[in-house]
């Protein structure tokens, strides 16, 4: 009987050993990286949406409205239509078709995006303008890029509207080159050479769940 | 397991000599099972956490990335587009616009690197001059003032027979159409099985573009326009004023092969246009039909690359890609 017992505690404290270093173990690991151990946001919708911007990107640079996007800022001073003192656009696209299709594609479903133009000047130092800001991007904003082409006659476009009543970006007779040539009229990107290559303009956009 | 079942078994049994231990052993058992339900709990979690970690990774994208160096491709056949075109307008000989482009988009190609540099991939794109270019010419008028006709101011001309066709662009003054459909101005492209026909002509407030596909089924787009404005039509992109105009398409979906390309009515409309064929100059300059570029006068038909081979090469991580485009930006049929 007394050998029994013994035997009992033995088992006992083996059990409660393994307890113990099971608690530490649970407790290392229950802090592993889980899809929604930082945010709600997942691998899966990052994954999403930045194929979404690549398709939004992809999508308005085939038709051209990213261009025309690009180019829609006034003679005077080189700024974006219809944006306030802070010289970008912060509730959601530029009123353009690339706009209506970022506001289609995000911020209609929650999600929040940045818009930056990268370009260069002097041919070497990298310059970043905002388009659209809405805030600083969390830890899961991912980003995609697409390289738009300026020639020298490339025209600015101007504030209109599509068949449908939608605002576009609608082309006018400035030309890049002709602007350049103006003494008061600019462009925020300056002529990168001498031929008929104007600039390469990088487009960012970067989304975020809200 | 220990032997503790007989022990208490025996303790009942002789419970007049021994003090009775049955409770004690009993607490005994079922804390020790208690505490291997836990364990098996716990181990149960950690298999679950394990099983969601592993869904979690395995569902990380591992395979090649290739997105990057698609949209660069995209970007290069674009942008020489855009280029080759631009370095057309500048004129010149076959020799000095492969030279003028080879130029150019070395260009193009210096400023895109240092972009995506900041991505961390590495990117070149050249003119491949060993592939011969397509020469062509670029059939044009710079005179917005002026009417489609030809030189001698034929209302009704061929402006080249069996070829092909791309960057059809008009800016047509909305002042000069006609208001009837039947009498505007008409641009056909035949390819003598199928002609597509697309007529542009103007009411009070809008102009119109009836396009009347292989099988004579005609359709319209408009935009609005006053007097005064000029209406930009791209042909092949499918564009009036910058918006889409899907009637045109029918040139892309009703034609194939060579093309014949004419005017009908060309007093009915003023304004710029260009359009490229893959004839050498020598073969469609008709000296009835055009002047000679530098003149002055319209309609012009000066040499023009009508095609031209790029090559871009993506470098970045595990990829490495290198291709070879042809570019032939707005092509018909």
């Amino acid at each position: 009987m007394t050998v029994s017992r013994a035997q009992a505690h033995a088992l006992e404290a083996i059990v409660a050993a393994m307890v113990l270093l099971a608690s530490v173990t649970f407790a290392l690991q229950v802090t592993a990286v889980t899809p929604l151990t930082a945010s709600t946001s997942s691998q899966h919708i990052e994954n999403q949406q930045a194929a979404v911007a690549d398709g939004v990107l992809t999508a308005a640079a085939e038709t051209g409205a990213l261009k025309r996007t690009v180019l829609f800022t006034h003679p005077e001073n080189g700024s974006f239509y219809d944006i306030d003192a802070r010289g970008y656009y912060v509730d959601g696209g530029p009123p353009t078709a690339f706009g209506e299709m970022l506001d289609e594609s995000f911020l209609d479903r929650g999600i929040a995006f940045n818009v930056y133009l990268h370009y260069l000047r002097d041919r070497e130092v990298r310059r970043t303008t905002r388009l659209v800001y809405m805030g600083e991007p969390s830890d899961h904003a991912v980003s995609r890029t697409r390289l738009v082409t300026l020639a020298d006659d490339d025209a600015l476009t101007e504030p209109g509207t599509s068949p449908g009543g939608d605002p576009r970006a609608v082309e006018t007779t400035k030309t890049l080159e002709s602007v350049a040539a103006e003494t008061d009229e600019t462009y925020f990107i300056q002529d990168g050479s001498a031929g008929p290559l104007y600039a390469v303009v990088d487009v960012e956009v970067v989304v975020w769940r809200m | 397991m220990a032997d503790v079942t007989d022990a208490v078994e025996r303790a009942s049994d002789a419970a007049d000599d021994l003090p009775r231990l049955g409770g004690d052993d009993r607490g005994q058992l079922m804390l020790v099972a208690a505490l291997a339900i836990a364990v098996l709990l716990v181990g149960l979690a950690l298999t679950l956490n394990t099983a969601i970690y592993t869904e979690n990774l395995a569902t990380r994208t591992t395979d090649t990335d290739l997105d990057g160096a698609v949209n660069h491709g995209g970007a290069v056949e674009a942008g020489a587009g855009t280029l080759l075109d631009e370095v057309n307008r500048e004129g010149g000989t076959y020799g000095e616009l492969a030279d003028g482009f080879d130029e150019t988009l070395g260009n193009w190609s210096d400023g895109a690197a240092t972009l995506a540099a900041v991505r961390g991939a590495a990117t070149d794109a050249s003119y491949v001059d060993h592939a011969d270019p397509v020469e062509g010419t670029r059939i044009s008028q710079p005179d917005a003032a002026r009417n489609f006709t030809d030189r001698n101011e034929t209302a009704d001309w061929t402006l080249a027979s069996d070829v092909g066709v791309r960057g059809v662009r008009f800016n047509v003054s909305r002042d000069s159409l006609s208001t009837s459909n039947a009498s505007s101005f008409h641009l056909v492209v035949d390819d003598e099985t199928n002609a597509v026909e697309t007529a542009v002509y103007r009411d009070s407030s809008r102009v119109f573009v009836a396009v009347e596909d292989g099988g004579g089924v005609e359709t319209t787009c408009s935009v609005a326009a006053d007097a005064g404005d000029y209406v930009t039509i791209d042909v092949a992109d499918g564009r009036l004023n910058g918006t889409a105009c899907d009637p045109l398409d029918a040139v892309h979906t009703d034609l194939d092969g060579s093309v014949t390309v004419s005017y009908r009515n060309a007093a009915e409309a003023e304004g710029t246009y260009e359009l490229y064929v893959n004839e050498t100059n020598a073969t469609v300059f008709d000296a009835t039909k055009y002047e000679p570029a530098g003149s002055g006068s319209s309609p012009v038909a000066q040499e023009a690359l009508y095609a031209v081979t790029v090559s871009y090469v993506y470098e970045s991580g595990e990829t490495y890609v290198y291709r070879e485009l042809r570019v032939a930006p707005g092509e018909v049929a």
